[in-house]
């Protein structure tokens, strides 16, 4: 695994399909706060392989978009990274210097920020954002960076890219601002594309439209997409793995398949029976998980979804689980389903249908809310 | 059949833009809500879906006399809203509630949760004024809050949380109608099914008519009875819930359904999507004919230049589409009813 020799070259192809280009190992990031400290990622590993996307899902606060911004270092205070790994490209990008980082950001690690409004500058032309990015990582100037930004521009499916050179954020539309985001970020055509929700702030339609275009991005480059969300659904029909975080750590990863054949934790199992679904209707049909994350200033000793857990034993309550192997061998380079939990969902998932237990639970789930809205 | 609780026609909604061109002129006119008809039975839910700027807010803030309207009526319990002075829709306002999107928003910062919910209680006169705090007592236990929760403010709160004060606030007034303004699209997956089962208990319980705002066609399929697209200001097809998820008509619903992932890799690996092209057109200036047209599969001449009519297709199921009723072959592939696995 020695990605950087071959990557250095900008407009060069990436390294084969499916070697790692980036690899986190027990990232650690906490935040100084008034009502003490808060490790916001506590623990985090996970490597990201070529042409692959890796969804990293969760809900508000359970650390998924500050890991994304460690990648980029680029935690806003009070959050400093304290520990842990990000190597890429032959590097620790942890102890590199900042004007080496410099050099990264953006060029070979590209972000897509949530909401497309604020992160373009309201009195730079879309021409001026992109054009200022090929001079400062690529020397491009004049009208070759023009040029260059309109083919960008073009391929990221925005009609008359010429003419839109000279626009501004506020004359485009939501879905077309991220298209110029996109645009943007893949302007140094980057070995990594961190997408964080790039989709939440758009209407059903156009978010389809936007997934599909980095579906086809990523397979024409071989870039690898890290894609933040936490909408169950987009990671289904977009990501190869999956990674399930919850206050701060990483509760499951597994292959998408795998993950929703076979959830092994119990938080993924009840996340995944909480998405509403369009091929399970009815009125009044839903399964609840109770009760809020714990305050990641007061996490609980043992697992921090205890106390939301229909399952908890005493085990689970005193000692926190570590992320492990769901076949309970130790981890090897080929193992790609690991959970962290006691007392999990489905017991084994070598015979493909273990995940009886949980349906069993879902049914009963279901059937007990029929009752209620009948009553 | 008794007559519905709410029944709303040919609802229009127009706001008036300042003029571009030199003493305000050339003003121009966004038809936000633009000849809306529904009915909702006591009890019901009518899911009301649509994109950003399609009119689904103003409509429900159009039924509350929150916004102004053009024209149409508006009828709760048989009585017509739209003609009724400020003075006269100061009682009826106690029956008819909302709860908004913004949790965050739409609660008073300075208030605690005991003012919050208590307001209600005295615009409205309900409740001798001793029994007020045991009634906000038993308020907060309706909608799932501790009693302590009486003296803290909305910021002490989680979202969730928020959103509980803000249906209690809205209960207070013993409605017997609310508009659910997209009440869990702030919310987190798992918080969100609690929301919407606390919604759906409190109807069972009080006899609640909702109105159920939304641009998720999942959520509203999981609390609708009847289901309304609208598109533009307009609807474009309203159905059973049943109805419109096995046999959507309209091109756009169909569009719609097919844009809702699913959290299954193997039946989104399967799936034929309708991927529209563009975005929804300015309200300003819509499309001539059919609003639907430029962002189409199956437009054809015609749907540039006539506008269809809402007609209807089977039992209180209509869609305005020249083709609802009989798709052209190639979309059929696409219907999310055909390619779907049985419920199961």
């Amino acid at each position: 695994m020695r990605p950087g020799s071959d990557v250095s070259n900008v407009s060069a192809p990436l390294t084969t399909p499916g070697a790692p280009v980036l690899s986190v190992r027990d990232l650690r990031v906490e935040f100084d706060t008034r009502r003490g400290r808060v490790r916001a990622v506590d623990g985090v590993s996970f490597t990201l392989n070529a042409g692959e996307t890796l969804g990293l899902v969760g809900e508000s606060g359970c650390g998924k978009t500050v890991t994304a911004l460690s990648l980029l270092r680029s935690v806003p205070a009070p959050g400093k990274i304290d520990g842990g790994s990000i190597e890429f490209e032959g590097r620790d990008l942890l102890s590199i210097s900042e004007r080496d980082m410099n050099r990264l950001r953006g060029k070979r690690i590209a972000l897509i920020p949530q909401d497309p409004l604020t992160a373009l500058n309201p009195v730079m032309t879309v021409g001026d954002h992109i054009v200022e990015v090929l001079d400062i990582h690529l020397g491009m100037r004049g009208e070759t960076a023009r040029s260059r930004a309109a083919e960008l521009l073009s391929r990221v499916g925005i009609p008359e890219p010429r003419k839109r050179l000279d626009a501004y954020p506020h004359q485009l539309s939501g879905g077309m601002r991220q298209r110029v985001m996109i645009a943007l970020a893949i302007s140094c055509e980057p070995a990594i594309l961190i997408a964080d929700e790039p989709t939440t702030a758009l209407d059903a339609t156009v978010q389809a439209q936007i997934l599909e275009l980095l579906d086809e991005i990523k397979r024409e480059t071989g870039m690898a997409l890290l894609l933040i969300t936490h909408n169950l659904g987009i990671v289904a029909g977009h990501c190869n793995r999956v990674s399930v975080m919850y206050c701060g750590r990483i509760a499951e990863t597994a292959t998408a398949g795998d993950l929703f054949r076979h959830p092994h934790h119990r938080y993924t199992a009840g996340l995944l029976a909480c998405v509403p679904r369009l091929d399970r209707q009815g009125k009044g049909i839903f399964f609840t998980i109770p009760g809020t994350p714990p305050e990641l200033t007061n996490l609980p000793p043992g697992c921090a979804f205890a106390s939301r857990c229909d399952a908890v034993t005493d085990h689970c309550r005193s000692e926190r689980p570590n992320l492990a192997p769901t076949n309970g061998s130790a981890v090897t380079a080929t193992t790609d389903h690991l959970m962290a939990c006691w007392n999990p969902a489905a017991k084994a998932s070598s015979d493909g249908g273990a995940d009886h237990q949980t349906s069993a639970r879902m049914a009963v789930a279901y059937g007990r809310a029929h009752e209620t809205s009948d009553a | 059949m008794t007559a519905p609780l709410l029944a709303v026609d040919d609802l229009r909604v127009h706001f008036q833009l300042p003029g571009t061109g030199w003493f305000g002129s050339g003003k121009q006119t966004v038809k936000a809500v633009d000849g809306l008809s529904i009915q909702i039975e006591r009890g019901e839910t009518l899911g009301l879906v649509g994109e950003s700027g399609c009119g689904k807010s103003t409509t429900g803030r159009a039924i509350l006399r929150l916004a102004p309207i053009t024209g149409g009526t508006v009828r709760l319990n048989g009585r017509d809203l739209t003609t009724l002075s400020a003075a006269e829709l100061r009682p009826i306002r106690r029956q008819m509630q909302i709860v908004f999107q913004d949790p965050f928003a739409s609660l008073n910062p300075r208030h605690t949760v005991e003012q919050i919910v208590t307001e209600p209680l005295w615009v409205h006169n309900l409740r001798p004024e001793r029994e007020r705090v045991a009634r906000v007592r038993e308020l907060l236990t309706l909608v799932g809050l501790p009693g302590s929760a009486m003296g803290r403010f909305p910021h002490e709160f989680s979202g969730g949380q928020r959103q509980r004060i803000g249906i209690a606030r809205a209960l207070a007034a013993e409605p017997d109608f609310i508009v659910l303004d997209e009440p869990v699209s702030a919310l987190d997956v798992s918080i969100q099914s609690q929301i919407l089962r606390l919604l759906l208990d409190l109807q069972v319980q009080f006899g609640l008519t909702y109105l159920f705002i939304a641009h998720d066609l999942a959520v509203v399929g999981q609390m609708s009875d009847q289901v309304a697209v609208m598109y533009l200001g307009r609807i474009v097809e309203t159905a059973t819930r049943e109805a419109l998820f096995q046999a959507p008509q309209h091109p756009y619903t169909q569009a719609l359904l097919s844009a809702v992932p699913y959290p299954d890799p193997e039946i989104e690996a399967k799936r034929r999507r309708v991927i529209l092209t563009g975005e929804v057109p300015s309200p300003v200036n819509p499309p001539s004919g059919c609003h639907f047209h430029t962002r189409c599969p199956i437009a054809a001449d015609r749907c540039r230049v006539e506008a269809p009519s809402l007609r209807t297709i089977g039992p209180g199921h209509q869609a305005s589409c020249h083709f609802a009723g009989r798709p052209p072959p190639e979309l059929q592939g696409a219907k999310p009813g055909t390619s779907l696995p049985a419920s199961p």
